[in-house]
Formats: C-alpha cells, sequence, structure tokens
C-alpha cells in the first residue's frame, strides 16, 4: 500500500503538472518528512518554493506600481 | 535590467525548470496514477458496494500496460502488494459473484505475469544459477523511532535498492559487475544506498561460495566515509 507521504508527492507531481505551484508546496510540505534524504524530491520542492517566493515578491512590486499611481492621480487631479 | 525585468526572468526560468522535470517524470507519473486509484481501491473496498465494478474497470484500463511491460520492478512490486490485499478482502467476504471471480481471475494473470517478466530479467544473467531466498530480517531491540515510521522507511528504502538494482544491472552480464559498480557509487558518491546494496550482494555471494574477501575490504573502506567503524561489515 502507498502511504501518505508517498500519496502527499505524488500530489505535489501533478499540481506541478497543473501549474499549480502552491497547492503542489503545500504536498511538498506534507511528503517531505518521508522525502528530506531524496535529492530528486529537494530540488523540486525548494524550485517550487523559490518560485512561490518570487511570484510573492512580483505582486507585492505591481500593488507599489499601483499605489504610485494612485497617488500622482490625486496630486495632480 | 529593472527589478521587475529580473523578477520576471527568474519567474519564467524556475517554471520552464519545472515543466520540463515534470516533463521528464511522465511515464513515471502516469504509473503512479494508476497504482494510487488502485490503492484507493483497495482502501475502499470495505465501504464500497460498487468495487468490483471500479476494480474491473481500472483492470480494463491498465491491462495494455502489463503488456507493454511499462512499469519498472519496484512499481510491479508495489502492484503485487495492493493486488494481494484486495484478493485477501475478496476471499473474505461470502460473496462469489462472477463479477469477484473474473477480478481474481485478473488478479492471477498480473501476478502470473509479472513474475513471468522477472524470470526473462533473470535467465539473461547466467551468474544466477539459484533463485533468490529471502531470509527473515534480524529483529532490532532499538527502540529509536516509532515502529511504523521506521518499517515506512524501510520499505521506502528497500524500493530504491530494487530501482538501483536494475539500473546498475541493465548493461552488466555478471553479478559481480554490478557489485563493482555499486561499492563504486558508494564510494565516489558517498551514497548510503549503494553501501547497503553493496552489503547485500555480497551476502548473497557468500551463501553461494563466491571469493567476496576483496568487496569486503572495499565495503569497509567505503563504509567509513558514512562515519561507521567499517569493522562489522
Amino acid at each position: 500500500m502507498l502511504n501518505t507521504f508517498e500519496k502527499a508527492y505524488f500530489a505535489a507531481l501533478q499540481a506541478l503538472q497543473r501549474k499549480d505551484y502552491s497547492k503542489a508546496a503545500d504536498y511538498f510540505k506534507q511528503a517531505a518528512p518521508h522525502f528530506k534524504d531524496n535529492k530528486e524530491f529537494n530540488l523540486l520542492h525548494e524550485t517550487t518554493g523559490l518560485l512561490l517566493a518570487v511570484k510573492e515578491q512580483l505582486a507585492a512590486v505591481d500593488v507599489d506600481d499601483d499605489k504610485i499611481k494612485i497617488e500622482e492621480t490625486f496630486s495632480n487631479g | 535590467m529593472s527589478q521587475v525585468e529580473a523578477l520576471k526572468s527568474l519567474e519564467s526560468l524556475l517554471e520552464n525548470f519545472l515543466e520540463r522535470a515534470v516533463k521528464l517524470k511522465q511515464n513515471q507519473l502516469q504509473n503512479l496514477g494508476g497504482i494510487n486509484r488502485l490503492d484507493d481501491i483497495a482502501r475502499q473496498m470495505d465501504i464500497r458496494d460498487d468495487f468490483t465494478e471500479e476494480i474491473g474497470n481500472w483492470f480494463a484500463e491498465h491491462n495494455p500496460w502489463l503488456k507493454e511491460n511499462r512499469f519498472k520492478p519496484a512499481e510491479e512490486n508495489r502492484i503485487q502488494v495492493i493486488l494481494e490485499q484486495i484478493g485477501k478482502k475478496m476471499s473474505g467476504s461470502d460473496l462469489g459473484s462472477p463479477a469477484e471471480n473474473k477480478i481474481r481471475t485478473e488478479i492471477d494473470r498480473w501476478d502470473r505475469t509479472i513474475k513471468e517478466s522477472r524470470k526473462l530479467v533473470l535467465k539473461r544473467g547466467p551468474e544466477t544459477p539459484r533463485p533468490y531466498s529471502p531470509t527473515k530480517p534480524a529483529e532490532t531491540t532499538k527502540p529509536a523511532e516509532p515502529v511504523a515510521a521506521s518499517i515506512a522507511r524501510f520499505d521506502h528504502t528497500f524500493q530504491h535498492l530494487g530501482a538501483m538494482f536494475a539500473d546498475l544491472a541493465v548493461s552488466r552480464a555478471h553479478l559481480l559487475s554490478v557489485l563493482d559498480d555499486s561499492l563504486k557509487k558508494a564510494e565516489t558518491q558517498k551514497n548510503k544506498e549503494a553501501l547497503i546494496l553493496s552489503a547485500l550482494i555480497i551476502y548473497y555471494l557468500k551463501l553461494d561460495r563466491y571469493k567476496i574477501s576483496p568487496y569486503i575490504r572495499r565495503l569497509k573502506e567505503a563504509e567509513k566515509s558514512f562515519g561507521g567503524s567499517g569493522k562489522d561489515a
């Protein structure tokens, strides 16, 4: 029988296939205790985490840009 | 390059990497999907009335895969274990419907086909005149970790050993060559599983009265790099 960690790793890979990176990161986290010595697992886990961090950073930059535009509109308007 | 451009470039790079990595595992993912579904069916047998239909559908969908011989040894092991569980649960029930009998026949056929495909692999190697007979592992009294976790970890390692052996043996004509490759992997890559596989092969060869002392010396040397004393190898 497959254990819960293996099922979580499989679900993480399926989420990566769907490009659902947030879900993939959740499943990687669940599977991590069982695969901590697996280099391939760690690479995919870390890369997904890094990608999410980049996306978060990008979203923050976008929000900052919007704020500046609004402020400029008010100051000139 | 602005900060946003740099971040977008990195985002694209990482997405591409993950996409390609998953694509490389496409076949394995499909196989795992099939095994995972079979596992789910086996787990829900007790609470679902339509399990015969579910299993029947699984066989219908995956029979071509068996003919294609696309499963790795470790995956075949998984399927055999799950099918065995399904068979046991079915024999526990009093029902003997035609659908159940058909499933029993399919389970037997899968079991037979998997065993036959392994026999073919063994026939290629002239170095294995006697079939391997597993011995009961020694019991440990070390209470350092929960029993279930230690069993799961060993099971995981065991699956890896099977896959590693299959990879190493594919281009070799003699078990001693596989042992040599496995020891090199343990020595140069500090690969613990290769070390365990080497020890297993050495013990197997010892029982077959091969001269193993040079390999034991190498095993002891390799073991030192893992923090072991190298005395008990």
